[in-house]
């Protein structure tokens, strides 16, 4: 009897399951589906697919009231927007975190958004604004963060728009240093490139290429089509400055056949002017 | 006097040792100095398995997370143990590691060397590999203090995720394909309907054509009737003219018979044509009902699906080894914009 008794708590227990999700679970849920959807779209290319998943994931996170949720969404729609060029689109969905003061959002996903905002007004030539949210970014960063190496990039970057040379080394080089650190390959190839460019900018076509190998071979570890095609442009021009003709012309072939093959029509437009210009046509 | 020795003597004899204990604590001695040195021994053999009297170089790398890895795992190159995880601490984006290589080892450690966790199948022990990297990266020796790469493993939910998301359009996809032929009024639908109704006017078309060569044949022969009837009144000319119908008469019939016979192959085939149709359509049919059935029960799979594999990554033996789904981040490359300008 004591036996058959332990049997039916037994099979009770084994019959029993997890409770059911209750409903902020579920949006919860759809919330990182449609986040995933999103990503899933924007490895495919399918950057209006990826906005509108991006966009639900961001409005679901917001009537939860997630802070992670809507800054992450908002960080991935802000990028989705920038590629297809609509900047304005891009600015509003970082508003999602800026503009809320009731929420508590984490002083990294602060910087992040930042440094969105920075990198939007620097793609529209808007230096000014670019340094006020850069500086705002670094300023959430904190000494150092996850993001220190995308802002000395970024500051590099600026830098180098306003032919401030050394500036823009030195931001390289403290952008590679975090980089390593973190262990952040796609920076690190970024700030070899930027200091590859300052080299250029000097006058330095031994020094500019050694960086701009470095840096190809890292996108190419990482399998980065458009760094790769930027690569060796910048390597075109060193060979160039370098008195070596024949070696731009190659690379910038190769340049023009990498961003053919990744279907990057501005990538392969550039490209393609500095081919005609090498050869006179 | 004698007497007295004789008692002395008595009591020494009763009070001393018995001859087998003779030299005991000599030998009491001998066996825990044995002891003592065996016990060192085995310590000093123990601390040097343990790689204690090697010279050991202390290497860090940041991984964002130290699951299943533990102080003392091994660090192995090319499957060679080279040292172990001797600390780890938190850091600000995950974990810093401190592996101590052997000394004897480090000239073969470039800068650009990778690490990663590996498992030996997949319930054995973690170990640290090193990868020494590539003929691109920076190939001088790592030095006391250097940090290396970590390379972070995919996790079973990110698997899961990737054929998920890579399964979910397709499936979309039919799902919409059946759908739309299922639909009575979508071009498919219409388009076998439309061939079926021609298929089956075939028959009577046929037949019609064969009513109107029967009628052609039957014409010929009573105008070559009358052609003779009138040659044999007629002038010369005209007698040709009938002989010249009469041939007619004779090679008409032996036309529309072959073309009668060809009609007669052509009904059959048609009846053929149209049995297999009806088959097939009838198949078509059957299909076409059964598959919004089918494609219910697909997504019924795949909710099933996902439900299992949400409670199989809740349950004792995967959750360990699954990560939470948790909110994505782009990266936020520097580069964004940089060559569109």
């Amino acid at each position: 009897m004591r036996f058959l008794s332990f049997l039916a708590v037994a099979v009770a227990l084994g019959c029993s399951s997890a409770p059911s999700k209750n409903n902020a679970a579920a949006r919860q849920d759809a919330a990182i589906e449609a986040n995933r959807r999103g990503e899933a779209y924007v490895r495919h290319g399918e950057l209006e697919n990826a906005a509108r998943s991006y966009g639900e994931a961001l409005r679901l996170s917001q009537s939860l009231e997630d802070p992670d949720g809507i800054a992450a969404n908002a960080v991935n729609l802000s990028i989705v927007r920038q590629r297809q060029g609509r900047f304005a689109d891009a600015r509003s969905s970082l508003a999602a975190v800026l503009d809320q003061p009731n929420l508590r959002f984490a002083p990294l996903r602060l910087a992040e958004v930042s440094l969105r905002h920075a990198l939007l007004e620097l793609d529209q030539d808007r230096f000014p604004e670019a340094e006020g949210w850069l500086s705002r970014s670094s300023a959430y960063c904190a000494e150092r963060c996850a993001l220190s190496a995308a802002i000395h990039n970024t500051r590099a970057q600026l830098a180098l728009r306003a032919r401030r040379v050394d500036e823009a080394a030195a931001a390289a080089r403290a952008a590679h240093d975090a980089a390593r650190a973190a262990g952040d390959p796609a920076e690190q190839a970024n700030a070899l490139r930027l200091l590859g460019i300052a080299a250029l900018q000097g006058g330095d076509a031994v020094k500019a290429r050694a960086q701009l190998e470095q840096a190809l071979a890292l996108d190419r570890e990482i399998g980065a089509p458009r760094k790769i095609a930027l690569d060796l442009l910048a390597l075109g021009r060193a060979a160039a400055l370098a008195g070596e003709r024949d070696a731009a012309r190659a690379y910038y072939a190769r340049a023009l056949a990498v961003s053919e093959a990744d279907r990057d029509a501005i990538g392969a437009a550039q490209a393609r002017a500095m081919l005609d210009a090498a050869t006179g046509k | 006097m004698s007497e007295k020795r004789s008692d002395h003597d008595k009591l020494a004899d009763r009070f001393a040792p018995p001859r087998r204990f003779r030299g005991i604590r000599s030998r009491v001695n001998t066996f825990l100095l044995t002891a003592v040195i065996g016990f060192a021994g085995l310590l000093g053999l123990i601390a040097y398995k343990q790689g204690m009297f090697l010279q050991h170089t202390n290497v860090y790398f940041h991984a964002p997370d130290a699951t299943g890895i533990n102080k003392g795992t091994a660090v192995r190159l090319h499957g060679v143990p080279v040292g172990s995880v001797r600390d780890i601490e938190l850091a600000e984006r995950g974990v810093r590691v401190r592996m101590g290589i052997n000394s004897e080892y480090i000239s073969r450690l470039p800068r650009g060397a990778q690490a990663r966790l590996t498992r030996e199948g997949y319930v054995g022990a973690a170990s640290i590999q090193i990868l020494p990297g590539t003929s691109t990266t920076d190939r001088s020796a790592v030095a006391e203090g250097d940090e290396i790469r970590f390379i972070a493993q995919k996790g079973m939910a990110d698997m899961l995720d990737e054929v998920r998301q890579q399964l979910t359009p397709a499936f979309a996809e039919l799902r919409k394909v059946a759908s739309e032929m299922a639909d009575p009024n979508s071009d498919f639908r219409r388009s076998v309907s439309a061939l079926r109704t021609t298929l089956e006017e075939l028959p009577p078309a046929t037949r019609e054509l064969r009513e109107l060569v029967r009628e052609a044949d039957s014409t010929m022969v009573t105008l070559g009737r009358q052609a003779e009837s009138v040659g044999s009144r007629g002038e010369a000319a005209l007698e040709a003219v009938a002989r010249i119908g009469a041939q007619a008469s004779e090679h008409l019939p032996v036309l529309a018979a072959k073309l009668a016979g060809t009609l007669d192959s052509l009904d059959a085939a048609a009846a053929e044509v149209r049995e297999t149709a009806r088959a097939n359509g009838d198949a078509l049919h059957e299909l076409l009902t059964q598959a919004p059935e089918l494609m219910r029960g697909s997504g019924e799979l795949v909710r099933d699906t996902r439900d299992l594999t949400a409670a199989a990554r809740r349950s004792w033996l995967l959750r360990d080894y699954v990560e939470p789904s948790q909110m994505r981040t782009l990266p936020v490359d520097s580069f964004e914009s940089f060559g569109k300008r």
